[in-house]
């Protein structure tokens, strides 16, 4: 080592080495952050460009549907219990004077939201009604409940023959009807 | 720019000398600025005895050949402008054959020679290589006599390799350091014209040692001294069978004489001293025969004393120097091809051969090597490297500019760069509320679907049970709920349900045909097929099952011929059989009956 050994090594490669390398550090630093920020733009745009073009498909989709879930929403949002007296009372009118055939013996609200309340998160209230008379008008009234409210469930339904009916003893049957009503 | 020596200058200002020498020098392009005289390619030999004549010769290395050198003066020895014209001239005057690149000057000094004893501690053989260095750098501190000025005067090492136990084992050999001048005139025109001059001074008396022991006749065991008659003294030197040197001594000739006074005696002393009295004497001279006050001395010597026997040597005879200028045997030992040769033919081992190192050492080395004001061959290559360097990441850094300005260019030109942050989020925002509109149909669908219609129901029991003939419902009991299953998101289903009733003979068999799962699953299909309720669907689903248990019995109060009047009022009785069935479908939690068990928005 001669005396001009050290400040050669030093000034002549350490300093400038190290200066160019903080220089290509900080360059290479720079563009990686802009490639960074590249790529997450890039990233950002390619879910832009799909999440356009799956708006396109999926309003494309939904827009048919439309109207329909507009009914449906106010058909949830309706009240139950006076809904359905008022559809039944529609139906049930071609069975006036004609207790035979079919009569509502009782509509009532029911708390409990029982084992399908428990389970499921949606809005629901549960109603039970008994009629009596025929199976075929109790058929045809339900028939027109339920298409006037397609958000009635029913959850259970017995059936029992009746001995002793009306005026003329005729045999008739009960109808113990529970419904699920989904809401809004 | 000056150059100035680095020990008054900051680090930062020696890093910029040694940058201006390699880039303004030849200094980092030629090697000869860093070898020895006698290695470089182009040689001037300059060979003086202090006497009239001074020897001048050009010798290639390459080409091994010897030309006549510039006439010198003894005088222009010591002037340096004449000196200094001489280079001139003989770079100009293409006396080499080719421009040589560098010019080693070897100064053979033939006009001194003295012997002066190292110190008893400093004779260790071992040691030698220490004390050699130590006679460059130190002197004084390795010579006997303490009041030596080495300003004055440069001493070197001379071993004897086979020297008697009291003996000296070695000595140290005197030359004045008159040709510093000569040096500092040759470093100042090599400054001057960036032109690598090295100076290299030797004994031309070790120098014609080195020659003689090799080429001279082998003697038998009685040894050799050899007596090299210069102009100015007289050295001799005592030489073992083997060649190995065991003494050596030096006698000034007086005034007006050429030959050393008492010559008989000091070759009589010295034999005697070394322990070899019989050993064959080579006078070695210049001339043809031994001068006459040599043969007189001699003579008169071994008449009066003892007899020598000695064989004159004429140096110029040699056969080896022929062709040489001046025929200097000394210059002998830098011909390389030459010199191998007799090194060759001298048999001597190859290991034995290095001693001659000692006969060669220059006198003109300060060993001061640190000191000198030049950076050495290893910082300009260091100087060099950092250039390199410099220049290879100085370009590396300008193209990962130009790389960086180009990606960053072409990123931000993107359309990727260009879209406003507002439109991607109208874009997220669109898409959540087209999600949340999508599961809320979906959640409404959910809610509406027919999973359980109570016409679809009665119609069902109506075309299995109740309407079949021969069959008699008296208990109907149908109900729907869910199934739980740990961790699903949706609800499985399941669906009972319970008849009983009577049957007469012919309808129990019917009744037999549906109590299998194939009976009912087939009669499930068909009331899909006819009504269209998809809950009765049981064909091409693997997400449905359906099991069925009818037990038949005989009825207790079935009477065969019952009265009209009675089956009127109590029909049963007309009905051999009491049937209880109960049929159990299952939904799973994929099948479209599934329904969220979660809310899937909380804004609905």
């Amino acid at each position: 080592m001669s005396a001009y050994s050290g400040p050669i090594i030093k000034n002549g490669l350490i300093f400038p080495m190290l200066f160019l390398l903080m220089l290509i550090g900080g360059i290479s630093y720079g563009l990686s952050k802009i490639k960074a920020e590249g790529a997450a733009r890039e990233k950002t745009y390619a879910e832009y460009l799909i999440r356009v073009k799956n708006s396109h498909l999926l309003e494309a989709q939904l827009k048919p549907g439309r109207d329909r879930q507009k009914k449906m929403v106010e058909l949830l949002k309706a009240e139950i219990k006076p809904s359905i007296s008022k559809y039944l009372g529609e139906s049930m009118a071609r069975y006036k004077d004609k207790d035979y055939e079919l009569q509502q013996v009782s509509m009532k609200h029911i708390e409990d939201r029982g084992a399908v309340g428990n389970m499921v998160q949606a809005n629901l209230s549960k109603i039970q009604m008994t009629f009596r008379g025929g199976y075929g008008p109790m058929q045809e009234t339900l028939f027109d409940l339920e298409s006037q409210m397609p958000q009635l469930q029913m959850e259970k339904m017995v059936i029992a023959r009746t001995k002793t009916f009306g005026v003329n003893q005729r045999e008739a049957l009960t109808f113990n009807v529970d419904y699920i009503a989904w809401k809004w | 720019m000056e150059i100035t020596s680095p020990s008054d200058l900051l680090p930062k200002d020696i890093y910029r000398q040694a940058a201006f020498l390699a880039s303004k020098t030849s200094r980092a392009s030629n090697a000869d600025w860093y070898l020895e005289a006698t290695q470089l390619k182009s040689q001037w030999h300059i060979w003086y005895d202090g006497g009239r004549e001074v020897v001048s010769a050009i010798y290639s290395r390459d080409a091994n050949t010897w030309k006549p050198g510039p006439v010198l003066s003894i005088a222009a020895l010591s002037a340096a402008g004449e000196i200094e014209a001489e280079l001139r001239g003989l770079l100009a005057s293409g006396q080499f054959g080719y421009k040589p690149k560098s010019i080693g000057v070897i100064f053979h000094v033939a006009d001194e020679f003295g012997v002066v004893d190292i110190t008893p501690e400093n004779q260790n053989p071992e040691e030698f290589e220490a004390v050699r260095r130590g006679l460059v750098e130190e002197p004084v501190a390795y010579l006997s006599d303490k009041k030596v000025n080495p300003e004055n005067t440069a001493w070197r090492l001379l071993p004897f390799q086979d020297a008697l136990e009291n003996q000296q084992k070695a000595v140290a050999v005197a030359v004045s350091r008159e040709r510093d001048k000569l040096k500092t005139l040759l470093e100042k025109f090599s400054v001057e014209h960036n032109f690598p001059l090295q100076l290299t001074v030797t004994s031309a008396p070790l120098e014609a040692l080195a020659a003689l022991n090799l080429i001279l006749p082998e003697t038998d065991r009685r040894g050799r001294l050899i007596v090299a008659v210069y102009a100015r003294f007289t050295v001799l030197y005592a030489l073992k069978p083997n060649g190995h040197l065991v003494q050596a001594r030096s006698v000034n000739h007086r005034a007006n004489s050429q030959i050393p006074p008492n010559l008989g005696d000091l070759i009589a002393n010295t034999a005697m001293a070394v322990d070899m009295p019989d050993a064959m004497v080579f006078i070695v001279g210049a001339s043809d025969t031994p001068s006459a006050p040599l043969l007189t001395e001699l003579d008169n010597y071994s008449k009066t004393r003892l007899p020598i026997r000695y064989q004159w040597v004429d140096s110029r005879a040699i056969p080896e120097v022929e062709g040489m200028p001046g025929k200097r045997i000394e210059f002998l030992v830098h011909d390389v091809t030459r010199f191998d040769a007799i090194k060759k033919a001298s048999g001597i081992p190859v290991n034995e051969l290095s001693q001659l190192s000692w006969f060669l050492q220059d006198f003109a080395d300060t060993g001061d090597a640190e000191a000198s004001i030049y950076p050495t061959q290893s910082d300009m290559r260091l100087v060099q490297l950092s250039s390199l360097l410099s220049r290879v990441m100085g370009f590396g850094l300008v193209a990962l500019l130009f790389y960086s300005l180009y990606t960053g260019y072409t990123i931000m030109k993107s359309d990727a760069w260009q879209l406003p942050p507002n439109e991607d989020h109208a874009s997220v925002a669109r898409m959540r509320t087209l999600l949340g509109e999508d599961q809320a149909m979906k959640f409404t669908n959910g809610l509406v679907y027919p999973r359980s219609r109570a016409w679809l129901v009665m119609d069902m029991l109506m075309n299995t049970f109740s309407g079949k003939p021969g069959l008699r419902v008296e208990n109907f009991e149908y109900t729907i709920a869910p199934a739980v299953k740990q961790g699903a998101e949706k609800t499985a289903w399941v669906r009972t349900w319970k008849i009983k009733g009577f049957a007469q003979a012919s309808a129990s068999s019917s009744l037999e045909k549906l109590n299998s799962e194939k009976g009912i699953s087939e009669l499930f299909q068909e009331f899909y097929a006819s009504s269209g309720d998809v809950t009765a669907q049981t064909a091409e689903l693997t997400t449905r099952n359906i099991e069925v248990i009818i037990n038949q019995s005989a009825n207790a109060q079935y009477q065969r011929d019952l009265d009209p009047k009675r089956q009127a009022r109590d029909s049963t009785a007309a009905y051999p059989v009491t049937f209880d069935a109960v049929i159990t479908q299952y939904f799973d939690n994929k099948d479209a009956m599934a329904m969220d068990i979660k809310r899937p928005l909380s804004s609905l």
